[in-house]
């Protein structure tokens, strides 16, 4: 062997027995930049740009906020835009809607992706080993974020409607929404996380610009757009034309009561009883039946069926108002939007608007009337704003709380289509009030109320002679028990339900006398419908007063006949049955019919009821240039109108 | 396991590897540049594991890029390393006489032409890395870096640094930071030039190349480490060059010992692996090779 070797051997065993040599090899081999952990240098150290790692952060933050905003922003509007029907009114308002969420949900994204690339940066520091591969984490983390949304997605649309049947068109519409969504999520995630480790890698998202999670954004986006505009195309065709029929006069004139609160029960102890002498009379010598449609429970629904003879599923209208988005004068539906609204709402970037005209869609009386050129007169309906054309005359729902704001501050009203025609406002706007509020004097607020309804529906009236429609809505009886009751407030007791009964009484003997003028005044071939809606008390809530299970119908004059029959009539039976007796055939799209029960048979012989296909439908308008100000928002609320 | 993706990923490669190198030695009939040609062909195809064309490749690989689009880089990098080893191998350097299992070059052809067929390799990697930068349709600047970086791993802030570093050191005791730039000059500036050449061919972000030259760094002083243990306690039938060449210099191994060596080599490799988080795919063949060296010493 060479003796070199020999030497080299010893060397070699002698190094070897020395302690602590590797230690030492391994600590001067970092100081010169070895086995030193590549994560520390590309996720979370030095080579992160110029700026430093705030610099960074914040241009990831910008970047992914844009990214994820302008995605989100669009899908939002267009899931909307798909689940408040026609609410948005068309292509431009969808737009202006995507172009708005696009900035907030960019200003949210940026925001919240900076709170998490600098979470991201902390515990990369202490967690090296959860970053060990950029594709890796950044497809877990898509794949996690569109589980989430898929979840939360599924559970949204569960708890808000669990009785819908999922092969329904509005169930996939909302399913693919939400796919879309979940899609759109992991994209964004994938794309998020890759760029945020990127950059703290020292690169930026451009290094990612040209990848293919960038493309497939792009193309989902695309995608999403054009399905979208596919489906409208092919799910909303024009505005159906009416079916061709001829409209032939009877000669009578039909005046609509409409009465908040009061079941059938309490209509015949009331009357029975003599309170109120003229709804007495009435009830004798008229047609009486219960009332009822067990699944509508909501004010401005029912109302807007009784006008249409359509349930919900056709006229549109759910809820008790909408939201307006400030500044963009657009107006959607309530309660839709994956909890965006109430973010929305607290956020103070909306607010909340009542019901307006251009959310019914289906037509109403005296829509039908209109178009055969009969004339109606209507006063305080639901979600009859704005006034800015009609048949006849119409004092919108808006008028009273305009009127309460005008005495409260003093102020001449100032016309924005609450009442058509505009000299019926000006006759209006002198109206004088008490302006009582309801929190002092309860009784006086809400006869103020139906008082002036009444008063503004004989004004109408005066300047209509030959309407053949006419309907005022009187929400008293309803209001002024809820104020008896506190609203929920509280246990029922017997003393307080006594109250509440004797309270109804005296409303109801208060509305009797309100109304003499209008039963007075119709002729004998004339028909009065007094309608009531129950007041359908939610879970829990306790029957008391006017309010139970069912409202009543209540037919005097012209052809009806008297009797009290067991059977019920349904809220649609409403609008068929006016239709029939103004010489209007039924529109097989509606889900009431006429009741010709309450008929004499002569004139049932004499007029066979009609049908035709269907009425059209209304064509949604745009947003118009009229905006709610604050205070008539705040009247509005305190009237119930929002709640 | 490992062994077999890196055996298998090299015996799929190689053939390619080897008609480049054969292509860019071809004599066209030049009767009176024969000499030099089988010279250089003979230091060329004597074998080798061509590991820094691999090295090239699956850096290309790893970045999305076709292996056909660095294969003359690959070939270049082989030639600046088969040059090397003629120049080490002379008389006035390690006076080795075995390469590859044969005679080193000196002895075959006689050290004038030794001399002569290194420094055409030399210049022939330049002409191909510029080929291969045109046919990428690099731009001119990155083809230029291109060509620096490969300059760089070689003159006097790489390889030839590293090479007057290790002369300077025989005979003496070198300390620990005279090791490490003898071992990243003479080794691993040429790896890091593989993977940054194969980057700026495959058009690499800032990140990934800073990445993979992370990983060239730890893996070539792996690389030399596992070396000195090899030159230390290896079989010189197995390796096909000789051994104990290094008992009049100091050496990781001699320094450390070859234990702390060994587990230091592990170490660099496991870093260098971890170092390939950055890019943009997990790559089999890179991963394979950084724990090819930490496993295997032949």
């Amino acid at each position: 062997m060479d003796p070199r070797e020999d030497e080299a051997l010893e060397r070699d065993a002698a190094v070897e027995r020395q302690p602590g040599r590797e230690d030492e090899f391994r600590r001067r081999l970092k100081t010169l930049g070895y086995l030193d952990n590549p994560l520390d240098r590309f996720f979370i150290g030095g080579a992160h740009g110029r700026g430093g790692v705030l610099a960074a952060n914040l241009k990831i933050a910008a970047k992914v906020g844009v990214l994820g905003g302008v995605f989100l922003g669009v899908v939002t509007a267009i899931g909307l835009e798909l689940l408040s029907g026609d609410g948005l009114g068309g292509f431009a308002p969808a737009a202006k809607l995507a172009a708005y969420f696009s900035i907030i949900f960019t200003a949210l994204f940026a925001a919240l992706e900076l709170v998490i690339c600098l979470v991201v940066t902390a515990l990369g520091r202490t967690f090296r080993r959860l970053f060990t591969r950029t594709e890796m984490i950044a497809l877990y983390s898509g794949i996690f974020a569109a589980l989430l949304i898929l979840v939360y997605g599924t559970l949204w649309w569960w708890a808000g409607d669990p009785q819908a049947s999922l092969r329904s068109p509005r169930s996939l519409v909302v399913f693919a929404v939400i796919a879309g969504l979940a899609v759109g999520g992991a994209l964004l995630t994938r794309i998020a996380v890759t760029a945020l480790l990127a950059l703290l890698g020292g690169a930026d998202l451009a290094a990612r610009g040209k990848g293919r999670a960038t493309k497939l954004y792009f193309v989902v986006l695309l995608l999403s757009i054009v399905i979208f505009a596919g489906s409208r195309l092919a799910a909303r065709p024009a505005p159906e034309r009416p079916s061709p029929y001829d409209w032939q006069p009877t000669g009578i004139s039909v005046t609509l009561v409409a009465i908040d609160g009061g079941t059938a029960d309490f209509l015949d102890r009331v009357c029975r009883k003599e309170y109120g002498r003229n709804l007495a009379r009435s009830f004798l010598t008229g047609f009486v039946a219960p009332l009822s449609d067990p699944g509508l429970h909501v004010n401005p629904s029912v109302w807007t069926t009784v006008a249409t003879g359509v349930g919900p599923d056709k006229h549109g209208v759910t809820s008790y108002g909408g939201q307006e988005i400030a500044g963009l004068g657009l107006y959607m539906k309530d309660r839709v939007g994956f909890g965006l609204y109430d973010a929305l709402l607290a956020a103070g970037l909306s607010r909340r608007a009542p019901l307006e005209r251009r959310l019914v869609m289906y037509p109403a009386i005296w829509d039908v009337l209109a178009g055969k050129g009969a004339l109606s007169g209507v006063v305080n309906w639901w979600g009859s704003w704005p006034a800015d054309s009609f048949h006849g005359f119409l004092v919108t729902d808006r008028m009273y709380p305009k009127l309460q704001v005008s005495a409260a501050t003093g102020k001449e009203p100032a016309f924005e289509v609450e009442v058509y025609p505009r000299s019926l406002f000006n006759l209006l706007a002198r109206y004088q009030l008490t302006v009582a509020k309801m929190s002092d004097d309860p009784l006086g607020a809400t006869e103020d109320m139906d008082r002036f309804a009444v008063s503004a529906f004989l004004e109408g009236l005066a300047g209509y002679p030959t309407l053949s429609f006419s309907a005022v809505y009187l929400p008293g009886l309803d209001v002024y028990e809820n104020s008896l009751w506190g609203q929920g407030a509280g246990r029922l007791t017997t003393a307080k339900a006594t109250d509440i009964a004797e309270g109804a009484i005296k409303y109801w003997e208060f509305l009797d006398g309100l109304l003499e003028p209008v039963l007075r005044r119709a002729g004998p071939s004339d028909v009065v419908m007094v309608v009531s809606d129950p007041g359908m008390p939610k879970d829990g809530e306790p029957t008391f007063g006017s309010r139970g299970e069912r409202g009543f119908i209540l037919v005097t004059g012209g052809p009806v006949k008297a009797g009290h029959p067991d059977a019920e009539l349904r809220l649609a039976d409403v609008a068929p049955t006016i239709l029939y007796l103004l010489g209007f055939p039924r529109s097989r799209e509606m889900d009431g019919r006429a009741a010709l029960e309450l008929f004499d048979e002569d004139y049932v012989e004499a007029h066979p009821p009609r049908e035709v296909d269907t009425f059209g439908r209304l064509k949604a308008k745009a947003a118009g240039k009229y905006s709610v100000d604050s205070a008539l928002v705040e009247r509005l609320k305190s009237l119930g109108y929002l709640e | 396991m490992v062994d077999n993706v890196l055996r298998d990923y090299v015996a799929a490669r190689r053939p390619e590897i080897e008609a480049v190198l054969a292509a860019a030695l071809a004599n066209h009939g030049d009767a009176r540049a024969s000499k030099i040609r089988d010279a250089m062909e003979y230091a060329v195809m004597a074998g080798g594991k061509r590991l820094r064309p691999i090295l090239v490749i699956a850096t290309a690989e790893a970045l999305k890029n076709r292996a056909a689009g660095v294969m003359k880089a690959a070939a270049a990098v082989e030639f600046v390393h088969t040059c090397s080893l003629i120049l080490d191998d002379l008389p006035s350097m390690d006076n080795a006489s075995m390469r590859r299992g044969k005679k080193a070059l000196h002895l075959a052809f006689g050290e004038a032409t030794a001399i002569l067929a290194a420094d055409a390799l030399l210049m022939e990697a330049f002409g191909l890395v510029a080929e291969n930068c045109i046919d990428a349709g690099l731009p001119a600047a990155a083809a230029g870096r291109a060509v620096k970086v490969l300059a760089d791993s070689i003159g006097p802030r790489g390889m030839i640094a590293g090479q007057q570093a290790d002369l300077d050191a025989v005979n003496r005791e070198a300390d620990f930071e005279t090791l490490e730039y003898i071992s990243s000059h003479k080794t691993g500036a040429l790896f890091s030039a593989c993977v940054e050449v194969a980057a700026i061919l495959s058009r690499a972000r800032d990140f990934e190349t800073a990445a993979l030259k992370n990983y060239a760094k730890n893996l070539g002083l792996a690389f030399q480490v596992r070396d000195d243990i090899l030159d230390a306690v290896g079989d010189p039938g197995k390796l096909g060059k000789d051994v104990r060449q290094d008992s009049n210099r100091t050496t990781f191994a001699s320094r450390f010992g070859v234990e702390a060596a060994r587990n230091i080599v592990r170490d660099l490799c496991r870093v260098a692996e971890e170092s390939l988080a950055a890019l943009p795919a997990k790559s089999e063949p890179l991963v394979a090779l950084a724990r090819y060296i930490a496993e295997t010493e032949e």
